[in-house]
Order: structure tokens, then C-alpha cells, then sequence
């Protein structure tokens, strides 16, 4: 970055591309990293125009403020994640190409599929986070498209159902109530999840049931 | 006579101290109108309409003229068409960036200072003001961090007296960008277009305990005495004046707001103030 900085020379706005500045204006509030190695006269003009030490405290609150505002419309995560815990995994999605990438169909997806994709986490986290990603990805939008690649989407004419095969399910209640000791039912179940009158239902249905109703 | 309305946020309607509506019903003999943000359907649109019979204002959300991707027109004709059903007065927005990608920002930025963009948001006004059927004021937006080579009194001057429209000067915003600078709030004031501000906004915050140039616009902790004297300046400045807007934000007690209703009512009436919640022309 220091090396970045020396080579910025005074450069007046004016005649530059409005979109590019605020792209570089926008990608240093969420990110320290730079978009790229090659620095644009649109990026010499930003970096040569803000305090680089208050944007370093800016950013901080902004991805704390990002934290709270993830933390308090989730539904499932939240309940495993204290604010605290979600924090660092926030920067680490900030810090990664992925937020950039805009995948989900809403930021909370979008921040659950950089947790599950790129997360080394317990399998049982990975799965509340697909969840929790879908549940609010279907909130959003009902578009019937989804980013996650092992996922059925289908209209069930006033439904929108969304599934995927899983190693094992999860019995809610328990889990909730005994967070650290729970142990999954180990057995391949598919995960429905159900928008309905824009409520999301989920449900676990045992393969097994499954191909005896088939 | 009631003197200050309140600016309500429909999607944190379940993150006040009481659900929305039995909020609303406990302050309405106190309020001269209500401005209203964060509505995304005709549905909620009509739900919040049964509600009130003050007049309304209708606070944009996410059309940004001043956005990286230049204005949205999509989410401006729902918005224009939310106008229509609420019958509202005018609409507002702060400029600023409201996105980042499709998604919306959990805390909005005011633009980069600067000629490039200044030209993208005045054009980016002009196209609002030919959807909107009734008029659209930029507001004035809080910086907690500024980048460009302009100052935010140019940068708005311009804005203002390019594209035509009014102005929402928000004091709480102002003292943000004074501190930031290190300005006089009084020194800002004086180079704003105080002649087109027809609504004032004012909202609780506070001041970083350590970086003492950083407003927080939290919107539930009481208004900093500093903007108290500002929003008193400022509505003895501004000959056209038609609302003041008391904004608050999810978590905030009853109580607190009853209290800085109390204060906001005896600045206003101590200033001389009167509100004039009509159509304009």
C-alpha cells in the first residue's frame, strides 16, 4: 500500500470516470485490499483525495455496523453466533473477492454461501448456514433461480419449494436447546424449504420415507 | 400547535420499543406529520396509509441519484408510484451510494466530493424530477468519512441550484460534516442554499469517545445539545421552511422520543417556526 501511495500524483477531477471513482470509493470502505495491482487515474484521484487513516477506522465501523445489521435478520445462525463470533468471519467475507461477487439473492445469502463454500467449519454449522441462506435468499426474491449449484428450485403454484439432498438432519428443538453437545440424525434426509404466503417453512424429510412414497 | 413530525422506517416496524402502529398511536396527538422510509409494496403501502391521517412524506430509499451506478429508474418508478398511493406531499432522499451490488447498504455513504460525480447526480435528479409527480428534495447526507476534492457546501450548492429541486437540510448531518472538517457548524450554514431548504431533519447520535471528527447517526440517543443550536440557527435561516422531522431509529424508548419531542417543540415554537404541510407548487 505504501508503495501504492508514493506513486500517486496530484491529479484535479474534472474529466474522470464518475463510476470508476466511486467503485474505488466504495471497494476501500468494505475492503483495505486494492481492486487491482494496475492503479487507474480514477484510483489516483481517490487515493489522493481522503484521509487514509480515518478510512482505516471508517471501514472498522463499517464492517461492525455490517455484523449487527447480518446478526439481527438472521434466524438460525444467530442463535449458534454471538455478535462477537460473527465478526470476524464478517471481515473475512469483507476481505475475500466474494463480496464483491454479489452471488446471493440477498446479502445474507450471500454471506452464507462464503461461509459454507469457504468455512472450515463443522458440517452441522454448514448446513444451518445453507439454511439460513436459502431462508432468506427465498425471502427476497422469487425469482426462481438459485446460486447454490446442488439446489431444486421449483413453483408450486401459491408455493416456491427449494431442496437439496443432506447426510443427515437436524431435529430443531434439541439442537437449539443443547447447541454445543448436539448430534445430527445421521441419516440421508432432503431439506425442503418452503416459501408460503412470504413465511418460510422448513422441513426435513427422511430419503428413505421418500422413496417409499415414490 | 404541533410543530415537529416523525420520521418512521417501515422495515424496522418490529425494532422499536413498541410494534409501529401502537407507536404511532401512543405520538399522534403530538406530531404535525409523519415521513415515512423503507416502503417496498403497494401492499405495506396501504397498510401504512390506514394507519394515519397526517399528512405524509415520502422518504426515498436506495433511487440514488448520487449511486455508483448512477440513479436506479426501476426502484424510482415503484417508489413514485408508493408516492401516489400514500398521497404524500414530497419525496426525499439522502444523495449518497444506497448499494453495494443488488444489495442495500446497512449504513448509506455520501458520494465522492467531486465535478465527476457532482454531474452524475445533478443529471441523475433531473430524470427523478421528470418520473416524480409530486417534488423530490436531496438531502443533505451525514459523512462519518469524506473523499473528493470539494467541500460538501459546494458540492450541494450546486446540486441544489443545477437541478432545481429543494432541499432537506438534516442539522444532525450537518455537525457531522462540521466536526469532520473541522468547520464552524455556523461556517457550513452560511455557504449552503439555505433560501431552497423546505424540510429539517433531526435525529439523536453521538460523538466517537476516541476519534472526536466521527458522528455517529445512530438515531436512538438523544440530540447532542450542539445540534440543538444548530437546527435553532438554522430554522431562523431559512425563509421557506415548511417541516421540521424528528427521525428515529429501531431500539429507541418511548420516553426518550416523548422528551425530544418536548425540546424539538420549544426550539421550533422559541424560533418562530410555523409548518406549512401543503402541496407545492
Amino acid at each position: 500500500m505504501e508503495i501504492r501511495s508514493y506513486l500517486v500524483w496530484l491529479l484535479p477531477g474534472g474529466n474522470l470516470d464518475a463510476k470508476k471513482i466511486q467503485e474505488f470509493y466504495l471497494h476501500a470502505l468494505y475492503t483495505e485490499a486494492p481492486i487491482s495491482n494496475f492503479i487507474s487515474e480514477e484510483e489516483h484521484f481517490f487515493l489522493q483525495h481522503h484521509l487514509s487513516e480515518r478510512l482505516n477506522i471508517e471501514r472498522a465501523a463499517r464492517l461492525r455496523n455490517l455484523r449487527t445489521v447480518l446478526h439481527d435478520d438472521m434466524h438460525l445462525l444467530n442463535r449458534i453466533f454471538s455478535r462477537a463470533d460473527l465478526l470476524p468471519m464478517v471481515q473475512n467475507y469483507a476481505a475475500s473477492p466474494y463480496f464483491w461477487m454479489h452471488r446471493g439473492r440477498s446479502l445474507i445469502e450471500d454471506f452464507c454461501l462464503f461461509v459454507f463454500q469457504s468455512y472450515n467449519i463443522d458440517p452441522l454449522l454448514k448446513l444451518v448456514a445453507r439454511i439460513e441462506g436459502v431462508h432468506s435468499g427465498l425471502s427476497a426474491s422469487i425469482v426462481l433461480n438459485t446460486p447454490w449449484p446442488e439446489h431444486q428450485i421449483e413453483d408450486q403454484g401459491k408455493d416456491i419449494l427449494e431442496s437439496f439432498l443432506t447426510p443427515f438432519y437436524i431435529v430443531w428443538d434439541k439442537f437449539f436447546q443443547n447447541k454445543n453437545d448436539y448430534f445430527p440424525v445421521q441419516e440421508r434426509a432432503i431439506c425442503k424449504i418452503i416459501r408460503s404466503d412470504e413465511k418460510i417453512k422448513i422441513k426435513f424429510q427422511r430419503e428413505e420415507l421418500c422413496k417409499q412414497l415414490a | 400547535m404541533q410543530t415537529i413530525g416523525l420520521g418512521l422506517d417501515f422495515q424496522h416496524r418490529n425494532s422499536y420499543s413498541k410494534p409501529l402502529f401502537e407507536l404511532y398511536g401512543s405520538l399522534i396527538n403530538r406530531l404535525s406529520h409523519i415521513s415515512i422510509v423503507g416502503l417496498q409494496t403497494i401492499q405495506e403501502t396501504k397498510l401504512f396509509k390506514e394507519m394515519t391521517k397526517l399528512p405524509i412524506l415520502h422518504h426515498f430509499t436506495g433511487v440514488a441519484p448520487a449511486g455508483v451506478e448512477g440513479i436506479n429508474l426501476s426502484i424510482v418508478r415503484q417508489q413514485v408510484d408508493i408516492s401516489k398511493e400514500l398521497d404524500a406531499i414530497w419525496c426525499l432522499e439522502d444523495i449518497g451510494i444506497w448499494n453495494i451490488g443488488p444489495y442495500s447498504i446497512p449504513y448509506f455513504s455520501p458520494p465522492v466530493l467531486c465535478e465527476d460525480v457532482l454531474r452524475v447526480a445533478i443529471n441523475g435528479i433531473r430524470e427523478l424530477q421528470h418520473e416524480a409527480a409530486i417534488p423530490f428534495l436531496a438531502e443533505l447526507p451525514s459523512c462519518s468519512f469524506v473523499a473528493g476534492d470539494m467541500s460538501l457546501e459546494d458540492f450541494f450548492s450546486t446540486l441544489i441550484l443545477e437541478s432545481g429541486c429543494g432541499m432537506v437540510l438534516d442539522v444532525s448531518h450537518v455537525f457531522s460534516y462540521a466536526i469532520y472538517s473541522n468547520k464552524e457548524p455556523t461556517a457550513v450554514l452560511a455557504q449552503l442554499p439555505m433560501e431552497k431548504v423546505i424540510e429539517i431533519h433531526v435525529a439523536g447520535g453521538s460523538v466517537h469517545p476516541q476519534h472526536k471528527w466521527r458522528y455517529r447517526d445512530t438515531h436512538n440517543e438523544p440530540i447532542l445539545n450542539e445540534i440543538m443550536l444548530i437546527l435553532s440557527q438554522a430554522i431562523m435561516n431559512c425563509p421557506n421552511l415548511r417541516a421540521i422531522t424528528y427521525e428515529i431509529g429501531s431500539g429507541i424508548s418511548l420516553d426518550l422520543i416523548n422528551n425530544e419531542l418536548d425540546r424539538l417543540q420549544k426550539v421550533a415554537e422559541d424560533s418562530g417556526f410555523t409548518p406549512c404541510l401543503t402541496k407545492l407548487k
